[in-house]
């Protein structure tokens, strides 16, 4: 392994050793706090832009494993850590951590102190961007401080056609945001029949396809930088089918919807905070990744209530529309990785689609 | 609390420590009942473990009942207190049968008492397989399968179903049964009609085998309302086969994938709901990664060294959470403050460190005993390294001064034949990883030692680095890189120096002179993602460091590491009670200590802690680090003081008599013991014990005692001048022994005089109802009072009381036969007579 450097642009270097590509890339530095999943951590498209801190010091046990990715492309900007575990393949196939991001161009540097990474991301109190280089000279900050970072995330990420993933029940549209393949997973493993469309579908078009329901995926970056054509879909959408929404998704119903949703100061990516669900007062916990949040206060009560909550931060975790069978979560109920706690959602959904069956056989 | 009666908790302790059990149960007793106690209730415990802190510690208990764990002690002990709850969790699974005892008498339901932690009838699905079995059938959990059989054809089926090996046993044998582990399926035609034979019922059990499975270890926590928790997935290194207590375990896992421990928490969650548990439940599982799998093998939903361990690692204060969860608090409602922000009880702790455990055997103290790995426990101490890597977390867990890289052990395994170090992998012995890391050294590939060892190639990967790391150095003699990276791992100087030939306090100039220093990292429960403080601390060699001397008077106090034999745990008895002391004198303690089951550990008994191995160049570090104005330092790491004073410029170093390796006294006279405390003036008399008689050897030794002895006045003022006098010719002041030999005619002559042993320190303040840990404290710190001492002698003094005193060995558990001698003590029991 040779020298790599992960420079930020507060104008800190923090030095160790390079893995994986020995690419220059640039990203937002964001931390995981989650001690499992490193393969589907770097798999998920919402990482488009973003450096990934994983606290958990150890990455790399294991061979890649064939059945655990939550995309093909991964577009992750890089991986820091504290230690690459020394890793020797007990088959031909077996390919290491570091053996794959390297064919998938992702860079990464291990031998970090993450823990003081993680305090300065703390301290800043706002997202910071940085780059994995080879030297840390002026000419690297000089590179960053020039890099624009693209808002067009969901563009690049999205798939560009409509594709279908089709078994025996009911119909269901995914709108793919930066689609991660948990949410596919547990829409087969309740064998529905899946279109997946781009996130440039059109409210006519996901309804020509005659759905009993609609998914909103969760994704990468900022939900504003979307097209007001997104929150009309929705609005749309939601008063025709019922409608479930996860992650980027839960921001972009809650715009739809008139709440305003602000970037955190500190993204939140882990699997280990209280979650609260309001009617039930019961706890879960669920995987997280967000870099957004919906305003509280700015719920607009004759449209949505709030149903669950982050006891840590308060952050609103989900929502239900008042008149409509739609909701939406900001955590990730199909794990992968996380708990399994709120996978019942998937089954909240399907029971919408199955009451709302009966209507429509009625008429 | 105010309008209504305190509540009355009874906490059933864990008695005498024995090779199940070490401290753990009394540091974690001690912060259930603390808290409990703050919550308002009225706090009572029942324990005959002279060497136990909770009892004696006021802030923590209120009465302390030291009496036999028997049912009836209980139900007395129920009759005069009446308490409205029983705490069961906290004395090991004996608890629980002593509970299921005491509750069967009616009791419990007389005095409307609830149980706390389990139901009442989880405490009986516990302490019965049969019933936990169909509990566990309706919830679909996996377990291992057993069955019934009486031909052959139905064994091969089963066979051929859950895969050899599988075990045959006799059912109802008629004398000797059979128990035969079977490979194929001749070996099985056989073992099935000889089993057979050998049963009255002329069936046998054919029970599927689960050795060689990775053994995984979940803690959960859970309150009344039903907000459950995964506080840690542990992994063994060693496979099932060997006792996961004899194993060293990984906080947290490293080879698992997410999807399985999902899994298996799914069923962790399912099993503590089921069985309504409110607090700590430990989940055993044996996996199965070729075939992608698991199975629930063991529940023990009270406190025990998984629970510890998982305490220490995490930074997350289950004990402390468990007291507010039986004072009916939910997690969510819990305030921990201290440092923690709020809702840390109800957010699942993560970690940004590694934490291995290792197990410390007490053969080498022994001059018997089978070193085989099995499925019976056979470690009694527990040493802890917390790193930033597994490979530095392994290096510091082994280098308890009771086992260490460079000891004797490591060395016989360096010295074998290649056949000899084969036949070591394939029937494992104590300190494996001896022989692991002798395999790599002579390039044994990670493939084939793991099909060797069943134990995961990721663990072999580890071991290869550290071996490079070796070589790297030993190739390159004094290169600052090399130095710097070693120290990165981990590796102590002493390590550095035999690669290079040359002298630890070399190496140890040569990372002055190149800035090559410890940084020290809080254990904090969310990664760094909070700003949150646990005060609790380990090193590791990086850019940031967390720790800062902390405000106030600050004494370190350094432990004695992991558990062994010679005092059990009276050694961290005597330095937790005199860190209690320091701290109502107005002093901050901060304690080092690598045993995670340490009270010296305990975020009751001090202020900051640091969990690093007690190696010279890292106690050097933090006393560096905090200049503390005095040093408590064991006498089993005297030769550092010298070292010490340099580093801490002007404070004051003191040295503790914690002598584990006490004479052995045999005598064929009855023995007496005069204990008393000398100021350097006057001789304080603190009683004399008299040696009970070994009924089957017919001698004297000082491991069964009682106090006070029963001499005549004029006998008694014979020992009194004999101890007094030899009392005055020492020099220093503290607490001292004298032995004192009787020979018939009433002729008493001096045999020994002795800092007090720390057992007898433990079971004297117990027994005197006065603590002597604290007295000899202010007694080197210049505060001693005469006058005070008398007074609550005087004060607490029972006259018609006598406090009996009894060792006990691992000899029985061992399967050796050898005599109970001082040096081999493992616990104790004391108990009260009137």
């Amino acid at each position: 392994m040779s020298a790599r450097y992960l420079i930020l642009e507060d104008g800190s270097v923090f030095a160790g050793e390079g893995f994986g590509s020995p690419a220059v890339t640039f990203g937002e530095l964001v931390f995981n706090t989650s001690m499992a999943g490193y393969q589907e951590i770097i798999t998920n498209p919402i990482y488009h832009n973003q450096i990934v801190v994983f606290t958990q010091p150890n990455v790399g046990n294991y061979p890649i494993v064939r059945n655990i990715y939550e995309s093909i492309d991964p577009t992750i900007k890089g991986v820091i850590v504290r230690d690459l575990a020394a890793f020797s393949p007990l088959n031909a196939r077996d390919i290491s951590l570091s053996q794959y991001m390297e064919r998938a161009n992702i860079p990464g540097v291990t031998n970090i102190d993450t823990r003081a990474l993680v305090h300065k991301l703390r301290a800043a109190g706002k997202p910071m961007r940085g780059s994995i280089v080879p030297v840390a000279d002026d000419h690297a900050f000089d590179q960053l401080h020039a890099t624009v970072l693209t808002n067009q995330q969901v563009a690049q990420v999205a798939t560009p056609k409509p594709y279908p993933n089709p078994d025996v029940g009911q119909t269901v549209v995914v709108v793919d945001f930066g689609l991660k393949n948990g949410i596919l997973r547990e829409l087969s493993r309740r064998r529905l029949n899946v279109t997946v469309l781009p996130y440039t579908a059109s409210a006519d078009q996901i309804l020509r396809l005659d759905p009993d329901g609609v998914v909103l995926s969760s994704g990468p970056g900022d939900p504003h930088s979307l097209k007001g054509s997104v929150l009309e879909m929705i609005r749309k959408v939601q008063s025709q089918v019922p409608l479930m929404a996860i992650g980027l998704g839960h921001e972009l119903f809650a715009l739809a919807n008139g709440a305003q949703v602000d970037r955190m100061p500190i993204e939140n990516h882990s699997m280990n905070h209280p979650i609260k669900e309001i009617m039930t007062d019961q706890i879960d916990y669920a995987s997280q990744a967000q870099g957004y949040e919906v305003k509280r206060d700015s719920v607009d009560r004759s449209k949505l209530f709030v149903t669950h909550v982050d006891l840590l931060n308060n952050s609103v975790q989900g929502l239900h529309h008042l008149r409509y069978p739609a909701f939406s979560v900001q955590f990730f109920p199909d794990g992968a990785p996380g708990p399994d706690e709120t996978d019942p959602l998937f089954d909240q959904f399907v029971d919408m689609m199955n009451q709302r069956g009966g209507d429509l056989n009625e008429r | 609390m105010s309008d209504e009666a305190a509540k009355t908790v009874l906490v059933i302790g864990a008695g005498s420590n024995t090779l199940q059990r070490g401290g753990e149960l009394d540091t974690a007793a001690l912060s259930v009942l603390t808290t409990m106690k703050q919550c308002g209730f009225h706090t009572v415990l029942i324990d005959d473990n002279p060497f136990a802190l909770a009892g004696d510690v006021k802030t923590a208990v209120d009465d302390s009942c030291i009496m036999p764990l028997s049912p009836e002690n209980i139900e007395d002990v129920i009759k005069r207190y009446q308490p409205d709850m029983i705490v069961p969790t906290l004395g090991g699974r004996r608890a629980f049968r002593l509970l299921q005892s005491v509750s069967e008498t009616g009791v419990m339901t007389e005095h409307s008492i609830q149980v706390a932690g389990v139901p009442e009838a989880t405490v009986r699905q516990i302490n019965n397989a049969v019933l936990m079995n169909q509990t566990l059938a309706k919830l679909k959990v996996p377990t291992k399968i057993i069955r019934t059989i009486n031909n052959f054809q139905d064994a091969r089926d089963m066979a051929s179903e859950v895969g050899y090996p599988v075990i045959v046993r006799s059912v109802y044998p008629r004398t000797v049964g059979l128990r035969k582990i079977v490979h194929d399926d001749n070996e099985l035609r056989d073992a099935v009609s000889r089993g057979i034979q050998l049963s009255q019922s002329g069936q046998v059990l054919v029970q599927q085998s689960l050795a060689g499975l990775k053994e995984i270890e979940i803690t959960v926590i859970r309150d009344a309302s039903g907000t459950m928790m995964s506080l840690g997935v542990a992994e063994d290194i060693d496979p099932i086969g060997i006792h996961a207590g004899d194993s060293m375990t990984v906080l947290p896992a490293q080879t698992l994938l997410d999807r399985q421990i999902q899994d298996m928490r799914n069923t962790a969650f399912a099993i503590t709901r089921k069985l309504r548990i409110v607090g700590v439940n430990h989940l055993q599982f044996a996996f199965d990664g070729r075939h992608n799998r698991f199975y629930v093998i063991k529940i023990s939903p009270y406190f025990d060294r998984i629970a510890n361990m998982t305490e220490q690692a995490t930074g997350y204060p289950l004990a402390r959470v468990c007291g507010y969860l039986y004072a009916g608090q939910r997690l969510r409602d819990i305030h921990l403050d201290h440092g923690m922000i709020k809702h840390t009880a109800v957010t699942e702790p993560v970690m940004d460190r590694t934490a291995v455990r290792v197990p410390i055997f007490p053969f080498s103290q022994l001059d018997s005993g089978d070193q085989r790995l099995i499925t019976e426990k056979k470690s009694v101490g527990t040493s802890l390294g917390i790193g930033r890597s597994f490979i530095e977390a392994l290096i510091k867990g082994v280098e308890d001064p009771h086992l260490g890289w460079h000891g004797k052990q490591a060395e016989a395994i360096h010295a074998m034949s290649d056949d000899q170090l084969d036949q070591l992998l394939i029937h494992p012995q104590t300190n494996r990883i001896f022989s692991l890391l002798e395999a790599i050294r002579r390039g044994y590939s990670c493939q084939e030692l793991a099909e060797l060892t069943k134990i995961d190639a990721y663990y072999f990967n580890q071991l290869r680095r550290l071996v490079h790391l070796q070589k790297d150095l030993c190739e390159n003699p004094g290169s600052v890189n090399q130095l710097k990276r070693a120290k990165y791992w981990g590796l102590s100087d002493k390590w550095i120096a035999d690669c290079w030939q040359s002298q630890p306090n070399e190496v140890a100039q040569l990372e002055t002179e190149n800035q090559i220093a410890r940084t020290y990292k809080e254990v904090d429960p969310s990664a760094g993602q909070y700003d949150q403080h646990s005060h609790c601390f380990y090193a590791t060699f990086e850019q940031e460091n967390e720790s800062s001397p902390a405000d106030g008077k600050r004494v370190l106090v350094i432990g004695t590491g992991a558990r062994h034999l010679g005092n059990g745990t009276a050694n961290d008895y005597c330095l937790a009670a005199m860190c209690i002391e320091l701290k109502r004198l107005g002093y901050l303690p901060i304690t080092v200590d690598d045993n995670p089951s340490s009270l010296l550990l305990s975020e009751q008994v001090a202020g900051k802690r640091y969990i690093e191995p007690l190696l010279a160049e890292s106690l050097l570090s933090i006393a560096k680090l905090e200049k503390p104005e005095l040093v408590l330092l064991p006498s089993t790491l005297a030769s550092l003081q010298d070292r010490l004073s340099q580093v801490i410029a002007g404070g004051t170093i003191q040295i503790i008599p914690l002598n584990d390796q006490v004479e052995d006294v045999v005598s064929s006279e009855p023995l007496l013991e005069f204990n008393a405390l000398y100021d350097g003036e006057y001789v304080y008399q603190l009683g004399t014990t008299a040696e009970l008689q070994a009924n089957h050897q017919l001698n004297y030794r000082t491991v069964a005692k009682r106090y006070p002895t029963t001499l005549s006045p004029d006998d008694g003022a014979t020992v009194t001048a004999l101890g007094e006098g030899k009392l005055r010719e020492l020099d220093k002041p503290g607490l001292y022994q004298v032995l004192i030999k009787e020979y018939p005619d009433n002729r008493f002559k001096v045999s020994l005089c002795r800092p007090m042993p720390v057992v007898d320190i433990a079971f004297l303040s117990k027994a005197l109802h006065l603590g002597l840990p604290a007295v000899s404290l202010r007694l080197d710190l210049g505060k001693f009072s005469g006058k005070l001492l008398m007074d609550s002698m005087r004060q607490t003094g029972n006259a018609s009381q006598a406090a009996f005193y009894r060792a006990l060995f691992p000899f029985k558990s061992l399967h050796i036969e050898e005599p109970p001698t001082a040096a081999k003590v493992m616990g104790a029991e004391m108990q009260f007579v009137e």
